[in-house]
Formats: structure tokens, sequence, C-alpha cells
């Protein structure tokens, strides 16, 4: 029966999802004429065939994050309200499946997708690190490799993209408002944090503090995810 | 006749919904015997698609309880939804899928779906499997709608308006296919509409619901032999004398004062010809249309005479 349902679900998101991998190989391609552009004219080592592939991976693998952000919220903030707006969620309220196998079939199409979008991306990255001592222009192609620091602020953004999405999603009929929340929910989080270090007086910027970020981001991106879950368990309306 | 059992397959207590401070559903009581056929009768905005939405779970009750099988349906759990057939008024079946695409879905939700009685059902309504359901139409929709309930042998069949604006012949179609699940499976079915022939074809018992509450209810035998219209011919310039607490419906027209009661009774027909010193007294059997009528025009007029004593709109 959830596999029924996530085919289902997969089918009802299959917009996204398309755009989805469409844009996971977009990140890649520009970044390749990005990259060929920006070296065609410079010294030899720039045209190298290694620091055109370490630019376009880490470039690519960049963007592809940012986008997987973008699409995370657009995941979490749809998958509950699509049905709504349709109402086919009263429809499919009348069939045997649980709400609580319909939540497990829409999380794992969102965290699915999420999941392996990060995991491209990743893969990407880490072979953007592999290469990097063969690159003959290193210097200049390191700074574009995101470190475990920024990997994981990204991981964390995302989380709270999804959370944010899914807590408003939870409980409305469309999309639009949803995805906008998901979407500011990081801004939200860095204000935050902002305003907390401002009141104790502890610095805003360097390493603890982007730290403190990724880690307040995940937390609340969590406990956000839960609320949402919990809501769509609980209310009484498809 | 299908063979009915005592026991209830639904029962509902003192079910209550309010809309503001418009009341759907006055403290319902209701039970739907095993195998019977009832046909819930009501005007538009009588209450009749919020009870069986409160039914299925997809509106919540202010109050009152629901027992689906004997058990609880608050809980609703895929165990008692999978004994559940239903038909809804509007129907929200996923749009960008195929047909073969639903009925592929909702099979594997199933554990006994009948592909052979789908596949026969989709022959006689001549539904084309690669059609997505957003290009059918509400006829084509309507039996999507009835074989997905079918097609699984459900134990209860809920039937909210489903004939509404259909054309003749879908309706017939449609109402043959329920007769005949009927009468194959000795199902217990729920049926509401506005269409009192459909009722009327179908139901073992009728209860017909106006302003949230049901004004009566019975077999359609029972609730002609118990209604009847007297027609009063009053003496000249005298107004009845009194409104019998039977009356469900009262016109006055010059001398003739008709009056629909529930329950008839010799000893009502002498006492109002005596009362009223009636030039003459004649009792008329009615058919459940009329009495529908009568019913649904008393109501309205007993509410407006009490909204205007208490002053509200």
């Amino acid at each position: 029966m959830l596999w029924a349902l996530i085919r289902k679900d997969a089918r009802l998101l299959r917009i996204y999802l398309r755009s989805a991998a469409a844009t996971t190989v977009a990140c890649y391609l520009f970044m390749g004429v990005l990259a060929t552009i920006l070296t065609t004219y410079q010294d030899p080592a720039m045209q190298a065939a290694t620091t055109r592939a370490l630019m376009i991976l880490a470039g690519g693998s960049n963007f592809g994050f940012s986008a997987t952000a973008f699409f995370a919220a657009l995941l979490a903030g749809s998958v509950f309200t699509l049905e709504r707006s349709d109402r086919s969620a009263e429809f499919l309220a009348c069939l045997p499946p649980t709400r609580l196998q319909n939540l497990a079939s829409k999380l794992a199409v969102v965290l699915g997708t999420v999941g392996a979008m990060i995991v491209v991306h990743l893969l990407t990255n880490l072979v953007a690190h592999q290469i990097v001592p063969f690159v003959p222009a290193g210097s200049f192609a390191r700074n574009g490799l995101a470190d475990a620091l920024g990997l994981l602020i990204f991981c964390a953004v995302i989380v709270s993209m999804v959370g944010g999405a899914f807590v408003v999603s939870a409980s409305l009929n469309s999309n639009g408002v949803p995805v906008l929340c998901g979407l500011l929910t990081p801004l939200l989080v860095l204000s935050l944090i902002s305003l907390v270090g401002w009141a104790l007086e502890v610095p805003s910027e360097g390493d603890a503090f982007q730290l403190r970020f990724a880690t307040s981001s995940m937390v609340l991106g969590t406990i956000f995810a839960y609320i949402g879950c919990y809501w769509y368990l609980t209310r009484s309306e498809p | 006749m299908i063979a009915q059992s005592e026991r209830a397959v639904v029962e509902v207590r003192e079910l209550t919904k309010r809309y503001g401070n418009t009341l759907a559903c006055d403290a319902l009581n209701l039970s739907v015997r095993q195998g019977m056929t009832f046909g819930l009768l009501g005007p538009n905005g009588a209450g009749k698609s919020t009870l069986i939405r409160m039914l299925m779970g997809l509106t919540p009750a202010d109050s009152g309880e629901v027992m689906l099988f004997g058990e609880n349906a608050n809980e609703r759990t895929p165990e008692i939804r999978r004994r559940i057939g239903y038909v809804p008024e509007l129907h929200f079946i996923y749009r960008w899928m195929t047909i073969q695409e639903v009925l592929d879905f909702v099979s594997q939700l199933y554990a006994n779906w009948d592909s052979d009685l789908a596949n026969a059902m989709l022959s006689k309504f001549e539904l084309s499997t690669k059609k997505r359901v957003a290009a059918l139409s509400k006829g084509m929709t309507a039996k999507l709608g009835l074989i997905i309930a079918l097609a699984h042998n459900p134990d209860l069949l809920i039937l909210d308006e489903p004939t509404s604006g259909l054309d003749p012949i879908i309706r017939e179609d449609f109402l043959e296919s329920v007769l005949q699940s009927h009468a194959c499976k000795g199902r217990t079915i729920l049926f509401s509409s506005h269409h009192v022939d459909d009722v009327e074809r179908v139901a073992d018992e009728v209860g017909i619901l106006v302003n949230g509450r049901f004004a009566v209810r019975g077999s359609v035998e029972e609730l002609r032999s118990r209604i009847k219209r007297i027609r009063v011919v009053l003496p000249d310039g005298k107004l009845p004398a009194r409104v019998p607490p039977e009356a469900l419906f009262q016109k006055l027209s010059r001398r003739e004062w008709t009056v629909t009661v529930d329950p008839f009774s010799e000893d009502l027909l002498r006492e109002l010809q005596l009362e009223n010193d009636a030039v003459s007294a004649d009792v008329f059997d009615m058919n459940l249309e009329e009495i529908f009528k009568d019913v649904v025009r008393g109501e309205t007029m007993h509410r407006e005479e009490t909204d205007l004593a208490l002053g509200t709109d």
C-alpha cells in the first residue's frame, strides 16, 4: 500500500520533481559554460582540463545546493497543499490508508528527493576535493570549494526550509505561503541568533557564529517539521 | 426484499454540527440496519451532505457519536474504511490521472478488489480507461466514482446525491447498478437525494431531513399509510377552529382548508369535522413526493413563525 501511495505522491509532484532533476543537471551545464568562458583567454594553467573540471564540480555543487534548498521548500510546501487545493485530499481521505501512512509516503517523496539531490552535490563536491592536488591553478580553484562547515550550513538551511514549509503547509490549502515561509525560515533563524548574540554581546561573525547558525537551523527546522507532521496527523479535516 | 439483520451498521447518536449561526445537524439520531437501504431525503441545505460527510469523517462533528459496524468511528481504521464504498455528489478523484491509473491506484489499497467487476462495469458504462479524469463529463465521473465504490465489495455503500445533475439515461444506468449491487450482495445502503422518485425506487426506509433534523421517518408504505391529506370545506366566513398537533402542513384557500397530518386517524377526521362544522371532509392518500413537499413546506413555515416570534432572521 505504501508503495502505491509513494508512486501517487511522486506523480502528484511530478512537475517539481522533473524540474528538480533538470535543475540539477543545469547547474553543472551552466558551470561548464561559465568555466569555458572564464578560462578561454586565461593562462594555460587556467585552461587545463582539471582546472575546468574543478570549477564545474565545485561551482555546480554550490549552485546545486542552493537549488536543493529552493526545491526542498517547494516540495515540502506543496506535498500537503496540492491535494487540498484541488480537494483530491477528500478522495484520499475516504480510501483505506491512514493519515500516518499518507504522511510516511509524503515524507518519503520529499526527503527522498531532497536527500538524492544533496547526495549528488555532496559527491561532486567530494570529487572536486579529490582533484584539487592535480589542478595547476589550485589556489584560484580552491576558492569555490565548500568546506565541511559550509556543507553543514547548506544542509542546516535545507532542514530549516523543509521544516518551515511543512509547519505552514500542514494547515493551509495552497502552496504559495508555505513555500515562501520555507524560503524565509533561514532568514528568521539568522535574525533570531543575531538578536540573541547582540543581547548577550556575543560576536555575530566567525566560525562559532556560523556553527551556531547551522545548529539553530537544524534544531528549529526539525521542531517545525515535527509540529507540521503532528498537525497533519491530528487535524480533523483532510 | 433483501433480508435485514437487527444489527445496526450505521448508528448516529445526538450528532450536531453548526456552521456559524446555522444549525446544519440538530442532535440527529439514526440507525441503519444491516441489509437495509435507507433513503435520506431533504431539500438543498437540509443537512444531508453534512451528515454524510460526518459519517465519512470529512467534517468534524461538534458533538454526538457515530458508530459504524458497531465500532466508534472516530478513529476510522483502515478496516472500517475498507468496508465502506462512498459516492459523493462532487467527485474529487485525481484529475491528472487516467481512469486506468485511478483504478490501478485504488485497487492496490483494497485487498478484496474485484478487477472482473471493475472491468465489467467499465464495459457497461462504456468508459475508456485511457481518458484522463479531467476530461470526463459529470456523468462519466459519477460512473467512475460508482466503480471505485463498488469494486471492492463494500458492506456499506454511502451515496451522497449521486444522481444530482445527471441526465435521465445516466441516472437510470446508475440506479440500475446500485439496485443490482443491493440485490446481489445484500449490502447496506445509505442513499441521500432530493430526487424523491430515486429514493422511492431504491429505499426500504426513508427519512425526510429538514433544517438539520428528521421531520418524518419510516418505510415508504408506512409513511403513505400514516400521512394523509384532509380537505375540510368550512362554512361561509368561518376560519379553522384550531390546528391539530398532528398537522405537518396546512393551507387555507377560501373555504377550503387542506391539512396534512401525521398520523392520520378516523378520530382526528371526526374531530376536525365537528370542531369546524365542516360542510364536508375528505381524506386523500399521498405519494412520497407529495409527502416530501408538504413536510418541507410545513417545516419551513414553522421555522419562519419561530424566527418571527424570536425576532431573528
